[in-house]
């Protein structure tokens, strides 16, 4: 019986290689640049090796730094599936979660599931990973998730299978959200070790791919976890080299030399590689926006309303035509992302300079010298500076037109360009009025996240600044003990957020991706995470099972 | 070697003070877009990076680092800054050196056999050209090799310094790595020959005038004797100086080619370095490129006497 | 070109190739200058819609927010030209100071200087930029300060040697000397004999800036809200301009502005350097402007055998980027075979020349405008250059003036001398090193050393190794230019003692040439005074010395110090 299953797959195997060399050859035969050419039928679902270009060297993948996370899932895997980003957490290497009272969670952890290096994965591994994230130094966008919104105090086994896990205060999104999103890391690895961002080994973890090779010369190699519980991977090796530089990237993609990138296409391009012969492009609305912060501890954005004029007055639609080159649609539903299955549907902001000049004019910000900009009620220009990060042509572009927008409002306002990691600083040093930067799926799709970046300084300082209506709020969030009150919570969150918002988005961008059909065709778009991801490289049924799909993009006819 | 000590620590120090003079520092760089840390959760990663205390505290830990030889841990990549900096120096070695060589032969030998003919037609059109592909920036020539040669064309590789499917020892490899070294090579030769053919032809051009050029030719030596044996020889010396002190320039300047072609380089990643706030894989680079160059100079210093005899330490009077 | 232009450019000496670096960096300033009147748009104003391909509107298309790209491109003119000059003043402001300050105080401030300036120049350059780059923060002027900051050393280096030698110009030290105040001397001389220096520099770093500003720009250092061509460029870049067509009007003519504008420093900086050094333009090949002339028609009569150097009528002119000036002016002589001829005249008088083309060795800027010289009856201008090279060396040989210095440095001396006998005989190594060995022997020096280098031996040692290279291949005619100059008194008498000996026992003809009346009267049989390119006295020895029947050599005789008894004494060591 087992002979049978490898000679069967030994055949689909044998027969996706003849495919891959067939459709190389056809391509190679076919000299017709049209977009619909006559692309064999049978593009590979199933093949030995792709190339994917990744834009940044990001090390060895350890957890503790700051990774790309469609690469580390490759590897790790979650107690659910498939993230926060898709609003229910489907069994993965939990066979079932359940919640047992307001605080309480217990999973039953997948029995014969083994960590890459041979040893068992159990639920002492599952309760050591909840445990570790809590004390171990703090990183990213994991820690929040244990630590802070919610907070985890207790995480123990009841028996070898299953694990019990207890919140300070109530957590009916532990399901959907963390454990959907935190990576459960093999004990016999990380016990004892106090700096993990030290760790310079390949990870272990029990997902679909091992990391089997990293050098920043070669890049990645992944290689396809033959045993992996969900079902044998489609790609057999993942080889993945290090193209810094958007133009090498997709000139790599145009010669051949890669079969697709973890960029996306800028939009400038798009049109031209929808034209391009033997590549596909599809597009996808990823969980991510250029966003105007604006800095509430400084006057005059300490005023609530004078936010809201700020907010009225950026012409979105200039800003999508302009910057975004018409691709993706007008940021007029407020912050979080609209496309998250966590965010208020009903949220508007509109762009209104009237409505904005009428604000400004109320809170006794006019032009008194009529020299077209206003004045502060100090007497003082109201002459601010929007800072934005020079290696973004276009954020600084974004800040270009934003200050445009301001000056038809009566608002002087400066684009100063400055290095990312300055502009990463601001965030503790606070010496600025108004940033363009960007921000994406963890930030605007994790509803927990918007609690957290109210309290992280992000979006507010809560509690350290006062915020009275938000407390209120956050206290009434804390005490829900359903998903379904929780969300209502959050959507009034963001309502109030949305009147006096500290962020504007500026467009919702859609995303393009291009790649080489002829090389596989088994791509498809997991919210948030664009085309490369673990469900792209797993078979489909079991994609599909966990709603881990929101778009497929099978050959093109 | 009192110079080489006061340039390295010169290098160390600047290198420490100037990044931590930035705004930002590898914790802000390093959580996340969403800042998702508070103030606490910050203070405890920077001690544990060893980022506490005041600069001159850390100054002092930085160089107690060095003592014991150890060059630190990268923040960026998780990773010993000594594996970080292995893995690209030769490369970067390859590259550079590679271009260095080819480009100062040809060089020389162009603006030797212009000087010859100085005056003349082809002098004119080697002047012109070279003086023009002179003041073409580094990065705009590789864009548009790269666009040439590996986008229209497809005879060579567009990215990278390894193949993606053959391994080290191999003699496929070996091919590969060289096809994939030509455009970034032939990049940094274009952007550098012109500056060392006009330097060549100024030394040829002051060679051929210099007295033991006359004896020569008074000797009735063949033209291409004078030119190539006794002029060459002795303009090879200024700019032989010359190259060895623009070896840093070099070694970092490859960072603009290493962009173009993805090539993993140190320079690309003293500037990748930078913008992550990397502090200790910054000091890394910067000691490795300064250590080099120091190293080639102190080679240069050594073959010196032997391309001119008038520095050798030999006795003034031989026994008979 | 109108003849008025030529005289003009002959006066600055600026050069064709420097007038047209001026021309295309006047062009592009002037460019700079007009821009608001030759935009077509204001280059912040969003007129067209984003990434248009060129149109009759916009005849470079539009950039990626639909800016007008040829606006742009005027306007860019203004900051790169700008940051080009700013940080060229900067640097070369910085690298002057530095520069002569420490060439001219010297001592413990010079030491503690240049040690700033190799760290400097030993630090590796574009990571500090860089570095630099990020702590300042983008903007142009950092932009200025950095380029600044990484290329002063350079100039403060060349700078302080040059001041050294400055220092010690004869001026400079009168100066000195009569108690001068340091800043006046700083000031007044050697700023005036460092300015042209300093030009170079500057022009050499406007280059580098101009570059730099758009590497930097490349790497995302530069500063995006301005519009410089390097910002072109790297929105450009950032952009994916190189993958579409859209390189062509949005990478090509910014790049191509650069180049023209690096290049226009280049050619300037270049004209700068030809101008101090004429010869690296120069054609270096001899223009020979007169018919040929039969030999024998000089004075020599029936009666005298063949001579082996006859020069007849020769007028030579050099051409100077200040006006002809005349060499010869009809001078024959001629050098019978085995017969030692003195050639005697002040420096100016025209004896060099007659040296060289008695070698056959005159080039541009010479000009021989009549008459002509010939060897063994065959007239050297109408020889092609190998054959009058296989005639050096083996029918006349030269030992040139300062022939101690005039020994290749980097060649051992026996390698020297093999080479000048392997350059007409086809000896094996090995033959030629015991020719070689011979040779020295002969001259007295020990063959034992022919593996030293010249900076081994002394100056009248040096000068018996040229004798020895001269005598290699057994000339008909050895021509001895001012064979005693540099030597002092004991080591000069034995030159003259050797080069007599020589011609003794090797018989061969011997043409002496000094401005040292004893030293020839020494050994010559007949002397010949030149006087401002003409002979003006010849005739034996003793009759010249004396009865003198020319003013000049008169003067000539009167200026010999009494050290020795003059004419009657010197017969004696005629051999």
């Amino acid at each position: 019986m087992v002979r049978l299953v490898k000679m069967v797959r030994r055949a689909a195997r044998t027969a996706a290689v003849v495919s891959v060399a067939s459709a190389l050859a056809g391509a190679a035969c076919s000299p017709s640049p049209s977009s619909d050419d006559q692309r064999p039928a049978s593009a590979p679902r199933s093949v030995e090796r792709l190339t994917i270009a990744v834009d940044q060297d990001r090390g060895p993948l350890n957890v503790f730094v700051d990774a790309d996370p469609r690469l580390l899932e490759l590897v790790y895997d979650t107690l659910l599936s498939p993230s926060p980003y898709v609003g229910k957490g489907k069994p993965w290497l939990a066979e079932e979660v359940r919640q047992v009272d307001a605080r309480t969670w217990e999973a039953r952890v997948r029995q014969g599931v083994a960590w890459q290096d041979g040893r068992p994965f159990t639920a002492g591994d599952v309760a050591f990973t909840f445990q570790y994230f809590k004390t171990a130094p703090p990183v990213g966008s994991w820690t929040h998730h244990v630590n802070d919104v919610p907070t985890i105090e207790r995480a123990e086994t009841l028996d070898a299978g299953t694990v019990r896990l207890t919140c300070a205060f109530a957590c009916p999104d532990l399901g959907p959200i963390t454990l959907s999103y935190l990576p459960i890391l093999p004990r016999h690895l990380f016990e004892g070790v106090a700096k993990p961002a030290e760790l310079t080994g390949l990870p272990i973890g029990t997902g679909p791919y091992r990391l089997t090779s990293y050098s920043p010369t070669s890049g990645y190699r992944f290689t396809a976890n033959r045993a992996y519980f969900a079902g044998a991977p489609l790609v057999g090796e993942i080889v993945m080299p290090i193209i810094p530089d958007v133009n090498a990237t997709f000139t790599a993609l145009r010669t051949g030399e890669v079969d697709a990138t973890t960029r996306s296409v800028p939009p400038e391009l798009v049109q031209q590689f929808r034209r391009q012969p033997g590549l596909q492009e599809v597009t996808t609305t990823p969980l991510k926006f250029p966003e105007l912060r604006m800095n509430f501890l400084r006057a005059p954005f300490d005023v609530p309303d004078f936010r809201r004029a700020v907010s009225r007055a950026v012409d979105r639609a200039d800003l999508l035509r302009t910057v975004g080159l018409g691709q993706g649609r007008p940021a007029d539903k407020g912050y979080p992302h609209p496309g998250s299955p966590w965010t208020n549907p009903r949220l508007s902001t509109p762009t209104d300079g009237r409505e904005a000049r009428r604000i400004l004019d109320g809170l006794d910000f006019t032009d008194r010298d009529g020299d077209g900009v206003r004045e502060r009620p100090s007497g003082e220009p109201l002459a601010l500076s929007i800072k934005a990060n020079g290696d973004e042509p276009t954020h600084v572009r974004a800040a270009e037109l934003v200050a445009g927008h301001l000056k038809e409002v009566g608002i002087a306002a400066t684009v100063q360009v400055i290095d990312a990691a300055a502009l990463k600083a601001l965030a503790t040093s606070r010496d600025f009025d108004l940033t363009v930067s960007e921000i994406g799926a963890h930030g605007v799709a994790d509803p927990t996240q918007f609690v957290m970046s109210h309290r992280s300084g992000y979006l507010w300082q809560a509690p350290k600044v006062a915020y009275p209506e938000w407390d209120v709020l956050f206290e009434r969030w804390k005490a829900t003990t359903t998903v379904p009150e929780r969300t209502a919570v959050m959507f009034e969150m963001q309502e109030l957020f949305n009147r006096q918002p500290t962020s504007v988005p500026l467009y919702y961008p859609e995303e393009h991706y291009a790649f080489r059909p002829a090389s596989f065709s088994g791509w498809a778009e997991s919210p948030g995470f664009g085309i490369v991801h673990k469900w792209s490289f797993l078979p489909r049924e079991v994609a599909r099972r966990v709603d881990a799909l929101s778009q497929e993009f099978g050959p093109r006819r | 070697m009192a110079q080489y000590a006061l340039v390295l620590w010169a290098a160390i120090s600047l290198n420490f003070l100037l990044p931590h003079l930035a705004p930002g520092d590898p914790v802000d760089v390093f959580t996340g877009d969403a800042n998702a840390l508070n103030a606490e959760e910050r203070a405890r990663l920077r001690a544990d990076y060893d980022l506490d205390g005041s600069l001159a505290e850390q100054y002092g830990r930085s160089w107690a680092r060095l003592a014991r030889g150890d060059l630190g841990t990268s923040v960026r990549y998780s990773r010993p800054v000594a594996s970080v900096l292995a893995d690209r120096l030769p490369w970067t070695l390859a590259l550079v050196g590679l271009a260095t060589v080819i480009a100062f032969a040809i060089g020389v030998a162009a603006g030797a056999s212009a000087a010859r003919r100085r005056g003349r037609r082809s002098d004119v059109v080697a002047v012109s050209g070279l003086m023009a592909l002179d003041a073409m920036p580094g990065f705009w020539i590789g864009m548009v090799l790269l666009a040439v040669f590996a986008v229209q064309l497809g005879w060579l590789p567009s990215f990278g310094a390894v193949p993606l499917d053959a391994a080290p020892p191999s003699l496929a490899w070996l091919s590969e790595v060289g096809r994939r070294l030509v455009l970034p090579v032939a990049t940094l030769v274009l952007a550098t020959v012109g500056s060392t053919f006009l330097l060549a032809r100024a030394a040829m051009v002051s060679a051929l005038e210099a007295p033991y050029v006359g004896l020569a030719e008074a000797a009735g030596l063949s033209p291409r004797r004078i030119v190539y044996r006794h002029a060459l020889r002795n303009a090879l010396l200024p700019l032989f100086t010359h190259l060895t002190l623009t070896l840093g320039t070099l070694l970092s300047g490859a960072v603009v080619v290493e962009t173009v072609f993805s090539y993993p380089g140190l320079g690309r990643v003293a500037f990748e370095a930078v913008q992550a706030r990397d502090y200790a894989l910054l000091q890394g680079a910067f000691l490795l490129v300064t250590v080099t160059v120091i190293a080639a100079n102190v080679v240069a210093d050594l073959a010196y006497p032997w391309l001119d005899p008038r520095v050798r330490r030999a006795p003034m009077v031989k026994p008979a | 070109m109108k003849a008025g232009a030529r005289g003009a450019h002959r006066r600055l000496h600026l050069g064709r190739t420097g007038a047209t670096g001026v021309a295309v960096l006047g062009v592009l300033a002037a460019i700079a200058a007009a821009a608001p009147v030759l935009a077509p748009f204001d280059p912040g104003a969003r007129v067209g819609a984003p990434f248009s391909p060129p149109s009759t509107t916009h005849l470079l298309g539009t950039n990626d927010v639909g800016q007008d790209l040829l606006s742009e491109l005027v306007f860019g003119a203004r900051a790169s030209l700008a940051v080009g000059l700013a940080a060229a003043a900067a640097s070369t402001a910085i690298g002057t100071a530095i520069g002569l300050t420490a060439g001219y105080a010297r001592g413990w401030v010079d030491t503690v200087l240049m040690r700033i300036v190799d760290v400097v120049l030993s630090l590796p350059f574009l990571p500090l930029a860089i570095v630099i780059g990020v702590v300042l923060g983008p903007g142009l002027a950092t932009l200025v300060l950095l380029i600044a900051a990484v290329t002063w050393a350079g100039t403060a280096r060349s700078l302080r040697s040059q001041v050294l030698a400055v220092r010690e110009l004869d001026h400079v030290s009168a100066a000195r000397a009569m108690g001068a105040t340091t800043s006046h001397v700083l000031w007044r001389h050697v700023l005036v004999d460092v300015t042209p220096l300093v030009v170079p520099q500057f022009v050499l770093a406007a280059k580098v800036a101009i570059l730099l500003e758009a590497s930097l720009s490349f790497l995302g250092l530069g500063d995006r809200t301005t519009r410089s061509w390097g910002t072109t460029l790297s929105f450009a870049f950032e952009r994916s301009a190189f993958l579409t067509d859209a390189w062509l009007w949005w990478v090509v003519p910014p790049g191509a502005c650069i180049a023209l504008a690096v290049l226009g420093f280049s050619l300037v900086g270049y004209g700068i350097e030809e101008m101090s050094r004429p010869r690296l333009r120069r054609r270096p090949a001899p223009v020979w402007q007169r018919q040929s002339v039969p030999a024998g028609s000089a004075a020599a009569g029936e009666s005298a055998p063949v001579p082996v150097l006859e020069i007849v009528d020769l007028g030579v002119r050099y051409d100077t980027p200040s006006g002809a000036v005349l060499a010869l002016d009809g001078v024959s002589l001629t050098v019978a075979a085995g017969e030692v001829v003195g050639l005697i005249g002040e420096s100016g008088s025209g004896k060099s020349t007659v040296v060289t083309a008695a070698a056959g060795l005159l080039r541009a800027p010479a000009v021989v405008t009549h008459g002509g010289v010939f060897l063994d009856g065959e007239e050297l201008g109408a020889l092609s250059p190998d054959e009058l090279r296989r005639r050096r060396g083996t029918r006349v040989a030269l030992v040139p003036q300062e022939a101690m210095a005039a020994l290749n440095p980097v060649l051992s001396v026996g390698d020297q001398v093999v080479e000048a006998i392997r350059a007409h005989q086809p000896l094996s190594r090995a033959q030629g090193r015991a020719r070689a060995a011979q040779l020295l022997a002969m001259v007295g020096i020990d063959p034992a050393r022919a593996g030293d280098h010249p900076h081994q031996f002394s100056g009248g040692m040096r000068q018996r190794i040229v004798i020895a290279m001269a005598l290699a291949n057994e000339p008909a005619v050895l021509i001895a230019d001012e064979p005693t100059t540099g030597l002092d008194l004991v080591t000069a008498a034995d030159v003259l003692r050797l080069l007599a000996s020589l011609q003794a026992r090797l018989g061969m003809a011997m043409l002496v040439v000094s401005h040292d009346l004893p030293a020839v009267l020494g050994l010559a049989t007949r002397v010949i005074v030149l006087e401002d390119g003409r002979v003006v006295e010849e005739g034996t020895g003793e009759r010249v010395s004396s009865l003198p029947s020319h003013p000049h050599t008169k003067a000539l005789i009167d200026a010999i110090p009494r050290l020795r008894p003059p004419s009657p004494a010197v017969p004696e060591r005629v051999p």
